[in-house]
């Protein structure tokens, strides 16, 4: 059997702001479980050193403005704003 | 009773001076109104991709040649996951498992510890978060402009072991920082943040304590503060038996105190791993090379040879340093005016630049005066020309016009009078005009030789040469005296 | 609309026919297929505007190439600015994005006519298209069974003649599978030949734009018009797009790897089927060859892909953008999981948790270590594998189009689906599915070509001497 409990499941939830309902959570920790116990054979392989040859790196931008000012546009599609500030509830505890 | 030691390792997010963002190419300009400087990528939207910006890698990996660290050909950027209404995208671009530098490090100097080593654990590059703020009846208000900005987070070893010793760090890293150009180290705009993880250890111990992380030091004060109380709340723990807990606090500045904010149970699960949308950061070895050779020379190196070649004061090679402009412009002045005069141009530095850049609230880089200029100055009171009190008044007009003191001199009619016949003259004056004193002095009150120097100055509005004037008064004095006889 | 792209093409610069023609009866033939739940978004301003405007263009001897007045449908994860992208999701159920993917403007720079926007599983999670905030997509060829997914809204949308062309993307397959699923071709190119600004992520580190066609050619035109470098996308591969065109009719003997791990299980109708595509490929010379970490390539697939999901999906949290629910009084947590547990549906859900879980604190070596090291392993048995042959082929998918609801109920067997598409979406390569006959019911088998990195051009190729030889 996998590690994936209903705590697990509670505990990943939270991270990802997921509800895991009491009722669900046991269905969704049976089905992850079998996809974690599907994945598991990847525990078979063994772990080789890692190569960087041949590989493709990332190219850079010029130090120059180009973009331009459109607040209007970008802020058309959100939920609530306050002016030109987005505006969402309050912290009530603190974030992990 | 158990001695107790510090042990402090700093982290410092500098804000890289960048003319764009660190993946777009919104400007950083601060100050915008709210997310008047964002683009679909600084608002996290579906489909952006971040395109690295060149001068952001440039000035990291030039602050990992000035700190003496090893520069990485070959970087890799991670996301770090968590959820915050002003972190766009949910998660933060950075740099985890392959930084850009790793180790190099600072000399620090502090009067109870002297000169230190404080070596770095690593650089690297990331992006800024917005800012949220709280916006009335349970809401936060969210501006995404300071969303991407480039940042390069230098963090270092548990090397420091007092507030005073963090502080001289801090202030060596913003000097290096503003030395190479990286970043102006502002920390009232927010733009030079600090964390300190603090913890104790029984004097002589090798391991280390629980460690106790302050957030969001935003001042040099602060930073001692918060560090002096952290100190004395875990001394008081320890002291009273009990265990230091691995917690995350804030300053609360106010109060002068430490507050907790969350504990090790609520510690982030980040989820770090290699960001997919950015292939890993290679530089080219010729390109390091050349940024190599652009390093300018740094304020401890700096100061060190002004000392030891120039004679200067470690105190005063300290000022001197403090910022690169002035350190560069004394230096010129030095050059111009040879070495023997170094010491009389620190003077001047120290006192009549500084003074006339406060007074009209100038930076060190706007200094209006031709570094040579400062040498002429000094070379016509060495050579008698001018007294130091007309010196100051000729400064004051070099200052306006970045004038030739000559000139100034000679214009003025401010010319030292060291021809003898013409202060005997004024003496003779001086003393004809005060025979009360004269008589006082005869009587044995000899101190009032200085009342009459003062006074042939002021007659010749400060242009007698003062030692001529001060030697002649004597004779003066000694003539009256031998005609009575 | 059966006919191919370059046959309207054709017709269009004959005079023959319009765009504007072109375009009604693309949008009719849309409507009229409403009950196959192919389209989320219609949009007939935008394509008469376009239509009107490749009109004119031709008409005054101005030639954009092969796209120029060619109606096309665009799946509905590639950015459109002004008409809405919702990803088959409800987050982002009325979500118009400021900008379009470079892919969108390549394609309105070619002069094509886009009509719509496909349904598809949601952010592209699925193979069946069961999965969308839409409603399903049916198979055009029997619409009780799946068009395939995650691009099942576009295979279906050339399947049913509405379009020659339509754009997908392709994750472990998403392109591919649909494509043989609905009897059409479908390419999926090396990872960075095409731009992904503007394509919404699922698995950053695996997503390609692809096309589908009702003909090799019109996929090499329309890749023609998408690929090359793009400023936007620092993964995008700075070499300049092939000719893609000019190979087609080529056939010079070609090695052909038959990787061993794809043939042992196939069914005796399903060997039938790729026996068939080798026969159509003509002068071949067949090399037994082995892929031996083929059979981590799923478990592979979906740590990574969903670690990637996981955090790709952050960004649908109600604050900037899309959908936001609000419970009250439970705070900005209350906001954040209420928004996405009612604005994700259950497949999405089912992934961010799994890729959470696999980059989470403790497990992070077990799960996304490991399948980083499968995946290095997975791309060097291609490397290995390319030093002997030029393509290798199977099949597409292990079966045909199977029916809608079932496989819903297991997650696993659903991803089994995929067992052939995904090896080559982790080693980054170009791969295609060609139409090579139908099964019993007359649905269709898709061929799958495999070609090394950069070698669409070879695999287009290929799949042109299977078209040619099953004429």
């Amino acid at each position: 059997m996998s590690d994936f409990d209903v705590a697990t499941v509670h505990h990943i939830a939270r991270l990802a702001r997921l509800r895991a309902d009491s009722d669900q959570s046991e269905s969704l920790a049976a089905e992850l479980a079998r996809i974690v116990d599907f994945v598991g054979v990847l525990e078979q392989l063994p772990t080789p050193a890692a190569t960087f040859e041949d590989e493709r790196t990332t190219p850079l931008r010029e130090d120059v403005v180009s973009t331009t000012s459109r607040p209007d546009e970008l802020l058309a599609g959100a939920p609530d704003v306050d002016g030109s500030h987005l505006r969402v509830p309050a912290v009530i505890r603190d974030a992990t | 009773m158990t001695a107790w030691e510090t042990v402090i390792g700093l982290e410092v997010h500098a804000q890289l001076k960048t003319a764009t963002k660190l993946f777009c190419g919104c400007p950083t300009t601060f100050g915008a109104t709210a997310n008047h400087q964002t683009c679909p990528l600084c608002l996290g939207m579906p489909g952006t991709l971040p395109v690295l910006n060149r001068r952001a890698v440039e000035l990291a990996a030039l602050l990992g040649l000035a700190v003496e660290g090893t520069v990485h050909v070959r970087s890799v950027f991670d996301r770090k996951n968590y959820f915050y209404p002003d972190l766009p995208k949910g998660y933060q671009i950075t740099q985890m498992d392959h930084p850009i530098v790793t180790g190099g490090g600072l000399w620090v100097e502090t009067e109870e510890r002297g000169r230190r080593f404080i070596r770095l654990t690593r650089i690297h590059m990331e992006e800024d978060a917005g800012m949220s703020a709280h916006g009335g009846a349970g809401t936060t208000r969210v501006d995404l402009n300071r969303s991407g900005t480039p940042l390069c987070e230098i963090v270092s070893e548990p090397d420091v072991r007092s507030a005073a010793e963090a502080m001289a760090y801090l202030k060596a890293l913003r000097s290096v920082l503003r030395y190479t150009g990286t970043s102006d180290g502002n920390m009232e705009e927010g733009s030079f943040r600090c964390d300190a993880n603090i913890s104790l250890r029984p004097v002589g111990a090798e391991e280390f304590g629980t460690r106790v992380e302050i957030k969001n030091l935003n001042s040099f004060r602060f930073v001692g503060q918060a560090i002096d109380h952290e100190v004395r709340r875990q001394g008081a723990i320890l002291e009273s038996g009990g265990t230091v807990e691995q917690q995350t606090r804030r300053f609360d500045s106010k109060a002068g105190v430490t507050v907790f904010m969350r504990g090790k149970e609520d510690a982030h699960d980040y989820r770090y791993f290699p960001e997919p949308d950015l292939l890993p950061l290679e530089l080219d070895e010729a390109w390091l090379a050349q940024l190599a050779g652009s390093l300018p020379e740094l304020a401890d190196s700096r100061a060190r040879r002004f000392a030891s070649d120039w004679g200067l004061s470690a105190v005063d090679a300290a000022i001197l340093v403090a910022d690169r402009e002035l350190a560069e412009w004394f230096e010129a002045a030095v050059e111009a005016a040879g070495p023997e005069a170094a010491k009389a141009l620190s003077n001047w530095t120290l006192g009549e630049v500084l003074r006339q850049l406060k007074e009209d609230g100038l930076d060190p880089a706007a200094i209006p005066l031709a570094p040579g200029r400062l040498g002429q100055l000094a070379a016509l009171v060495a050579a008698g020309d001018i007294s130091s009190s007309i010196a100051k008044k000729v400064f004051a007009e070099m200052w306006c016009n970045d004038g030739d003191p000559a000139e100034i001199i000679e214009a003025k009619g401010w010319k030292q009078i060291s021809d003898t016949s013409a202060i005997d003259a004024e003496i003779a004056k001086v003393l004809a005009a005060n025979p009360k004193q004269v008589e006082q002095y005869r009587g044995g009150k000899t101190q009032l030789k200085g009342f009459f120097v003062g006074q042939v100055m002021r007659a010749t509005r400060g242009q007698a040469n003062p030692k001529l004037a001060a030697e002649r008064l004597v004779h003066a004095l000694v003539d009256l005296d031998n005609d009575e006889v | 609309m059966s006919a191919t792209a370059s046959e309207l093409a054709a017709a269009l610069r004959a005079g023959t026919v319009t765009s504007a023609e072109l375009c009604e009866q693309a949008l009719a033939a849309a409507e009229g297929a409403s009950d196959l739940g192919i389209f989320i978004t219609l949009d007939p301003a935008g394509a008469r505007a376009a239509a009107a405007q490749a009109d004119a263009e031709i008409a005054a001897g101005q030639d954009r190439g092969p796209l120029h007045g060619i109606p096309i449908a665009l799946k509905d994860n590639l950015c459109t600015e002004g008409l809405r992208t919702t990803c088959a999701s409800r987050l982002l159920r009325d979500w118009i994005a400021p900008y379009d993917a470079t892919v969108v403007q390549r394609l309105r720079d070619a002069g094509a006519v886009a009509i719509g926007k496909t349904n598809m599983d949601e952010f592209a999670m699925g193979s069946s298209n069961e999965n969308s905030a839409f409603g399903p997509v049916r198979n055009p060829r029997d619409p009780s069974r799946v068009p395939g997914g995650s691009s099942g809204g576009s295979a279906a949308a050339v399947a049913a003649g509405i379009v020659p062309l339509a754009l997908g993307s392709d994750t472990g397959g998403s392109v591919r599978q649909p494509a043989a699923l609905c009897g059409v071709v479908g390419l999926k190119p090396s990872w960075g030949r095409v731009s992904r600004y503007g394509l919404v992520a699922f698995g950053s580190s695996l997503d390609q734009v692809g096309p589908i066609a009702n003909d090799v050619a019109g996929a090499a035109a329309l890749l023609q018009a998408i690929a090359g470098p793009d400023p936007l996308d620092s993964t995008c591969s700075g070499e300049p797009a092939g000719d893609y065109s000019a190979g087609l009719g080529g056939d010079a003997p070609l090695r052909v790897g038959l990787p061993r791990e794809y043939v042992d299980e196939l069914s005796t109708e399903a060997r039938a089927a790729l026996d068939a595509g080798l026969a159509a490929l003509g002068d071949i010379e067949v090399v037994d060859v082995s892929l031996p970490h083929t059979s981590f390539a799923i478990a592979t697939y979906y740590v990574l892909a969903s670690a990637e999901a996981s955090t790709n999906l952050s960004r649908f949290d109600g604050v900037r953008y899309g959908a936001r629910i609000e419970p009250g009084g439970e705070g900005l947590d209350g906001m954040y999981t209420a928004t996405r547990s009612d604005g994700f549906g259950a497949e999405v859900q089912r992934r961010i948790l799994l890729g959470t879980f696999a980059l989470s604190s403790g497990y992070y070596d077990a799960y996304y270590g490991k399948a980083q090291t499968a995946r290095e392993a997975i791309r060097g048995d291609f490397v290995a594998a390319f030093a002997d042959v030029d393509v290798l082929v199977g099949l597409t998918a292990p079966t045909t189009a199977f029916p809608l609801g079932s496989k819903t109920a297991d997650p696993v067997q659903m991803y089994l689906s995929d067992i052939f598409t995904i090896p080559a979406s982790l080693a980054g390569l170009p791969a295609i599915s060609v139409p090579v006959g139908t099964d019993g019911d007359g649905l269709p088998w898709g061929l799958h070509l495999i070609g090394p990195e950069l070698a669409e051009a070879r695999v287009l190729s290929a799949a042109a001497r299977v078209e040619r030889g099953l004429a």
